[in-house]
C-alpha cells in the first residue's frame, strides 16, 4: 500500500486498507466537525439556562430590593405597635392588629392541621394496604392542594361563617386556611417516611419491636427533616394567602381578644390587597409595610427550615 | 450441664423449660413456603442443633434467605407469602396461633446482609431492643448491658470511646459486628445471620468468622451464604439448597468431601 493517498487530508475517505481501520478517529474530519458542533450547542445551552435563572432571580430580587427600600423607611416600633385607623379612603397608623391577627390565624390553622396532616401521612406510608382507598386519598388532596382559594374560601364563608353560624371570625379563618395547608403537611409526610430505608424497619422488626414502636421510635425520627420541611412549606402558603381569609376572617382594625368566634380578625395580605388599591399615601405606605413583613417572615421560614433540615440531616 | 441451667435462665419468659438438653433446638416440619402460587421452599426436613452453627448454603434463588426469615417469622409482612407444615422450636411450633410473632423476635434474632445501624448513636443503637422491651430498671443496667452486648459481639475495645457518636461513622464490618451486639442485646437464644459477610472486605469478614464461631458456644447460629469456603471453615453442619429444595444436609466435613448428591458435588466444584 502506498501512502501517495493519504496527502489528500487526514486519512479518510477511500482508505480502507488496514492501516486506515487501525487509525484513530480523532483526526478524522467529520468527527472533529461534529464535536465542533456539539461544543457550540453545550455552550449555547450553557448560556439559555443561564438566562433562564437570570430571568427568575431578576424579578425576585428586585422585588425584594423595593420592598425592604420602602419597608425599612416605614419601618418603626410605632408602625409595628400601634392599630390600623380609618378603613375606607384615609388609612394610617399601624399594623399591629395585622401582625397579632396573622399570627393567630397562623397558630390556629397550625394547631389544627399539623396533627391532622402528620397522622394522615403516617398511616399513608406506614399502615394503609395502598390499595384503592389510599389511591383516592391522594388524589383528593392532590386536587385539595391545586384547587383556587378563592373557592375554598367561599366554602368556608357557607360552611363556617353561615352554616355554623361563627360569623366572621378567627375560628372560621383558621379552620378555611388549616383545609388549604392539609395537603401540603399530609402528602409531604407521605413521601419522607416512604423514602427512609426499608433496612431500618426490618432491623427494627428483628428486634422484636412492633410497629408502632418502630414508627414512632425510629422512622418518623429520621423522616423529620422532610416533615418539617412539609410544615414549614404548609406554614408559609398559609402566611401569603388571602383569598380563603377575605371571606371567612374578613378584616378588623382591632387587635383580636382571644375570641373564636363572632370577632373579625385583620391579617397582613389583606392590608396589600385592600390598600394598595387606596387612593391614599397613607394606605400606599401601609401596604408597602405589610409586603415587607410577609416577605421577610416568609424568607426567615425558609431559612430556618434549610438550616433545620441541615442540622437534622446529619444525625 | 452448668452452663444449659444459665442459658435457661436468661432466656425469654416465653421459653419452656426442658428438663433433658437435647440436641435438636428447632426442627423443620415438611416446611414449604410459597410467594403467591411460586413456590419457594418444597417440604423442607432438617434440625438445628444448638450452640452449633449450621448453615445454608446454596445458589441464589435457592431459597436459602427465605428458608432462615421463616425461623423468625419475618416474612410475616410480605404480601402472599405463606407457609405449610412447621417450625418446632423446642417443641412448639412457632407459626401455630398462640405464637406472639413479636415477642419471637426477641428469642431468635437476626443480622442481615447489609449493615443496617440506625443512623443513631452507637450506644442507642444496642440500646434499642433493651429500651422497647424494658429489659433495664436504670441507666446502670442499660448501660451494662450496652457494653455486655459490644464485648460480646468484639467491639466494646473500638467503640467504647465513642459511644454517643453516630454508628454510620463506623466502617462496614464495625457496623455489622454493632448489628450482631444489637442483636445479642434482647438475649437471644438464636441468632440467624443471612450472608453477614457478604458486603464486607476479607479482613472484616475474617472478624465476624471468628466471632460467629465464639458465639456458638451461647447462641446457636444460623448461616446463610453461598461463600463455599466460608461454610467449610464455620460452619457444623451444612445444608445445601437447591431451587427449593433440600437436596443435602449433614456435617460439614461430609458434605463437602464426599457429597451424596451430583448436585452438591457440582455446585462444590463450582460447575452448577
Amino acid at each position: 500500500m502506498s501512502s501517495g493517498e493519504t496527502s489528500g487530508g487526514s486519512g479518510v475517505g477511500g482508505n480502507v486498507s488496514s492501516e486506515a481501520r487501525v487509525a484513530p478517529i480523532w483526526k478524522e474530519k467529520a468527527v472533529i466537525a461534529n464535536h465542533r458542533k456539539r461544543i457550540f450547542f453545550d455552550n449555547v445551552a450553557g448560556v439559555l439556562a443561564f438566562a433562564c435563572v437570570f430571568a427568575v432571580l431578576v424579578p425576585l430580587a428586585d422585588m425584594v430590593f423595593m420592598f425592604a427600600y420602602r419597608g425599612i423607611q416605614l419601618l418603626s416600633i410605632e408602625s409595628l405597635t400601634t392599630i390600623t385607623i380609618g378603613s375606607s379612603s384615609f388609612v394610617s397608623g399601624g399594623l399591629a392588629n395585622a401582625i397579632v391577627g396573622t399570627f393567630l390565624l397562623i397558630a390556629l390553622a397550625a394547631a389544627v392541621t399539623i396533627p391532622l396532616g402528620l397522622i394522615g401521612g403516617i398511616y399513608m406510608a406506614e399502615f394503609s394496604n395502598d390499595g384503592r382507598l389510599s389511591e383516592a386519598l391522594r388524589f383528593a388532596a392532590d386536587v385539595l392542594a391545586g384547587n383556587s382559594s378563592i373557592v375554598l374560601g367561599y366554602v368556608g364563608y357557607l360552611v363556617f361563617v353561615l352554616y355554623f353560624g361563627w360569623g366572621y371570625s378567627a375560628a372560621a379563618g383558621a379552620l378555611t386556611l388549616s383545609i388549604l395547608m392539609f395537603p401540603y403537611v399530609f402528602r409531604t409526610t407521605e413521601l419522607a417516611l416512604r423514602k427512609v430505608p426499608q433496612s431500618i424497619r426490618e432491623a427494627a422488626i428483628a428486634l422484636g419491636s412492633t410497629k408502632s414502636t418502630m414508627v414512632n421510635r425510629l422512622v418518623v425520627r429520621f423522616a423529620m427533616p422532610g416533615i418539617l420541611t412539609g410544615i414549614l412549606l404548609a406554614v408559609g402558603i398559609g402566611l401569603s394567602e388571602t383569598a380563603p381569609l377575605l371571606y371567612t376572617a374578613s378584616f378588623s382594625n382591632y387587635i383580636p381578644t382571644g375570641a373564636l368566634t363572632h370577632q373579625p380578625v385583620g391579617y397582613l395580605t389583606y392590608v396589600v390587597y385592600v390598600y394598595s388599591q387606596l387612593p391614599s399615601s397613607g394606605a400606599h405606605d401601609l401596604a408597602y409595610l405589610a409586603s415587607f413583613l410577609l416577605i421577610t417572615m416568609v424568607l426567615t421560614i425558609n431559612v430556618v427550615a434549610r438550616l433545620g433540615l441541615r442540622r437534622f440531616s446529619k444525625v | 450441664m452448668m452452663k444449659e441451667e444459665d442459658r435457661m435462665r436468661e432466656g425469654p419468659a416465653g421459653s419452656q423449660p426442658v428438663l433433658a438438653p437435647t440436641e435438636s433446638l428447632i426442627e423443620l416440619v415438611e416446611l414449604s413456603a410459597y410467594y403467591g402460587s411460586l413456590q419457594v421452599l418444597k417440604n423442607i426436613r432438617l434440625s438445628i442443633e444448638k450452640n452449633k452453627i449450621t448453615v445454608f448454603m446454596g445458589p441464589s434463588g435457592c431459597g436459602k434467605s427465605t428458608l432462615v426469615r421463616t425461623l423468625n417469622r419475618m416474612n410475616d409482612g410480605v404480601p402472599g407469602f405463606r407457609t405449610t407444615g412447621k417450625v418446632m422450636i423446642e417443641g412448639q411450633d412457632i407459626y401455630a396461633s398462640d405464637v406472639d410473632p413479636v415477642l419471637l423476635k426477641t428469642r431468635v434474632g437476626m443480622v442481615f446482609q447489609k449493615p443496617n445501624p440506625f443512623p443513631i448513636s452507637i450506644y442507642d443503637n444496642v440500646a434499642f431492643g433493651p429500651r422497647i422491651h424494658k429489659l433495664a430498671k436504670n441507666k446502670y443496667e442499660l448501660d451494662s448491658i450496652v457494653r455486655e452486648s459490644l464485648q460480646k459481639a468484639a467491639l466494646w475495645d473500638e467503640v467504647k470511646d465513642r459511644l454517643s457518636k453516630s454508628a454510620t461513622g463506623l466502617s462496614g464490618g464495625q457496623q455489622q459486628r454493632l448489628c450482631i451486639a444489637r442483636a445479642l442485646a434482647v438475649r437471644p437464644e438464636v441468632l440467624l445471620m443471612d450472608e453477614p459477610a457478604s458486603a464486607l472486605d476479607p479482613g472484616s469478614t475474617s472478624k465476624v468468622e471468628e466471632l460467629m464461631v465464639e458465639l456458638k458456644e451461647n447462641y446457636t447460629v444460623v448461616l446463610v451464604t453461598h461463600n463455599m469456603q466460608q461454610a467449610a471453615r464455620v460452619g457444623t453442619k451444612v445444608a445445601f439448597l437447591y431451587k427449593g429444595d433440600l437436596v443435602e444436609f449433614g456435617p460439614a466435613s461430609d458434605v463437602f468431601e464426599n457429597p451424596k448428591s451430583p448436585l452438591t458435588e457440582k455446585y462444590i466444584r463450582g460447575s452448577l
